[in-house]
């Protein structure tokens, strides 16, 4: 299969969350994909989107490019919100250079175990990026 | 340790280096040279195409026969890294797949020229400078890790052996025993979800309560309250998310029974003599830390003279093999009473994983922890 | 996210959720749930058979259900989990705390078996 691509941009809020999982989801009907790998992909997105909406704010939108050909999916989430606010977080250690606002609690406890690398990094001042692949063979 | 996966030397020419780079940008192109044991090499993809190859004109040379004269070249075509193969015997490879025309890159895609592996990442200039840092941090706590592990037990009623493979990432793993008192022996091992120095911090941390037992109102001989005394201690919204996975025994010696429980652990086995199969120990519950005031079942087992008990991280079976395919429990447990090197089964093992596994250092940490019970 | 109640008798009720337990599907129903739940100390069977998705926040939201629920001698079972969701709940062992049955009869059984 050559590779598809999408993108999926939203505002980073409850309804944009919503609205940008129906539009992802559009785009897997449109790809043959195994059901298990496939909502291993949606999960992937709730659980990151999802994190950064709940955690990374003040943001103000998310675009997640995805990318599908036989091998693995990638999916590189970027989003103009803050690395962290310490204000919000009593007590607790701050998060070290390329790792993201939080380390993600069971979210990315479960898309750890599906993904085959997993990578952050701010590209700018305001600019978070996460790319991760999930294979699919 | 990994000197027979990377049996080639690699030399990079400087004049690939100063050759113009990329505009001053925020975002800079990257290859990182990953050899396992040592800090990666990162180079910097400028408008110079790389060249690789055995060839003493390539730009990054790697004497290794796996690797052809002029294998691969990877250049900036319109803004984008492509990597593309220059008709080499064995092949380049993109995550996993040959590549058969260029082929653009993303962010952390994994080459793989001969024997050697190369990541490539796109990093603002920022960022790097934190990654070295953070290198470094990890370089100390990795130390740091290895420094709580206990010596392994060459006498008495109980027998310790073990191996401890950092990734190059540091994964959050630990273990430990010791004796609570003459007659009582805890052995447990804790795998931190995620990677890096947050990770391995929070492993010493618990690691720290087990060993100055600073845990309040627990007996440590139940591990049951142990785990749910640790949970609580330990609830994720006061630790940054952080979540672990742990497997605690405690051994009588008297009466020759392991009580055991585990959070969100695959079983330990046990291995007893005269028995053809091995026994899972294990039990169902959640990760330490996902949500407080969970109660956590205990199980036992009798231990006959000369059982050996076999714990270890999920690094250990988690391997990619040489053909691509993620390990699973199921591939490693056989691997137990296949056959027996006594008092250096751990090594038995860890060398049978790494000798099916891909070229490249293992991705995750791996531990296995080897008891012998007289 | 649809969430339908059913009074099952003293202390039990019947809940029908449809829809993606997803973090927009959670967050719009989390406080009813809860509250259907929690402040009665009522025990719950959960008719999952409608939902097609899980992530952790939904895992979350049954497990802090539950965990409020313990405290007063209550409890929660789950039938008619769909496969995928099915694998997701299997693995973060969400056994320990919430019953998950084949059918309704097996998870009315399992909570009024909790019921001290």
């Amino acid at each position: 299969m050559a590779g598809r691509e999408a993108v999926v941009r939203l505002p980073a809020t409850m309804s944009g969350l919503a609205a940008g999982g129906e539009t992802l989801r559009a785009f897997l009907d449109s790809v043959e994909l195994d059901p298990a790998r496939r909502y291993q992909l949606e999960l992937a997105f709730d659980e990151i989107a999802g994190n950064i909406v709940r955690h990374g704010q003040p943001v103000s939108s998310v675009e997640l490019v995805i990318t599908i050909d036989d091998a693995e999916a990638v999916m590189t989430f970027d989003d103009d919100g803050v690395a962290f606010d310490p204000r919000t977080r009593s007590g607790t250690r701050l998060p070290a250079p390329g790792e993201p606002p939080q380390a993600g609690g069971l979210g990315l406890v479960l898309v750890r175990r599906y993904a085959s690398r997993i990578e952050y990094g701010r590209t700018g001042q305001h600019h978070n990026r996460l790319t991760l692949a999930i294979p699919l063979k | 340790m990994d000197d027979e996966i990377y049996s080639g030397t690699v030399r990079l020419d400087p004049s690939a280096m100063l050759g113009k780079p990329a505009p001053v940008e925020e975002i800079g192109h990257y290859l990182v040279l990953i050899s396992a044991g040592q800090t990666s090499r990162r180079i910097q993809i400028g408008e110079t195409a790389i060249t690789i190859g055995r060839g003493q004109d390539q730009a990054l040379v790697i004497s290794d026969t796996s690797v052809s004269r002029h294998h691969a070249r990877i250049s900036i075509v319109d803004g984008e890294v492509v990597a593309e193969d220059l008709g080499s015997t064995n092949g380049t490879f993109v995550n996993g797949v040959r590549l058969k025309v260029p082929r653009k890159l993303v962010h952390g895609a994994a080459i793989k020229v001969g024997n050697h592996v190369l990541r490539y990442e796109r990093r603002s200039k920022d960022d790097i400078r934190r990654k070295e840092a953070l290198d470094r941090e990890l370089a100390d706590a990795s130390a740091y890790v290895l420094s709580l592990l206990p010596e392994p037990i060459s006498d008495g009623p109980i027998q310790t052996e073990w191996q401890f493979v950092p990734s190059t990432q540091l994964g959050g793993d630990a273990f430990g025993y010791f004796w609570l008192d003459q007659q009582t022996f805890v052995l447990f091992m804790i795998d931190v979800s995620g990677h890096g120095v947050g990770a391995a911090m929070h492993s010493v941390a618990v690691v720290d309560v087990l060993r100055q037992r600073a845990l309040p109102d627990v007996n440590w001989r139940n591990p049951g309250q142990v785990l749910a005394s640790l949970n609580n201690r330990f609830q994720m919204d006061r630790y940054h998310g952080m979540l672990f996975t742990m497997w605690y025994a405690v051994y009588d010696v008297s009466s020759r029974t392991l009580s055991y429980s585990a959070a969100g652990h695959h079983p330990a086995y046990l291995l007893t003599p005269g028995q053809g199969a091995v026994t899972p120990l294990g039990v169902k519950a959640m990760m330490v830390g996902a949500t407080p005031d969970l109660t956590y079942p205990v199980e036992s087992a009798a231990i006959q003279e000369g059982s050996v008990l076999y714990l270890f991280s999920d690094g250990a079976f988690e391997v990619t093999s040489a053909a691509g395919a993620q390990g699973t429990l199921n591939d490693f447990v056989p691997l137990i009473g296949a056959s027996r090197e006594p008092g250096a089964e751990s090594d038995r093992l860890l060398r049978t994983v790494r000798q099916g596994a891909r070229p490249g250092p293992l991705e995750d940490d791996c531990s296995i922890l080897v008891a012998t019970f007289a | 996210m649809r969430m339908d109640t059913e009074d099952l008798g003293p202390r039990l009720i019947k809940i029908t959720l449809a829809g993606r337990l997803d973090t927009p599907g959670v967050d719009s129903i989390e406080t009813r749930f809860l509250a259907t739940l929690v402040p009665n100390g009522n025990s719950a069977v959960i008719d999952m058979s409608q939902v097609d998705f899980i992530s952790s926040m939904g895992i979350r939201m049954l497990v802090s259900a539950a965990r409020s629920l313990k405290v007063r001698q209550a409890s929660l079972s789950l039938f008619g989990v769909q496969e995928q969701v099915s694998q997701i709940l299997e693995l973060v062992s969400i056994g320990q705390m919430i019953h998950v049955c084949a059918s309704e009869a097996e998870a009315q059984s399992a909570v009024r078996s909790s019921v001290a």
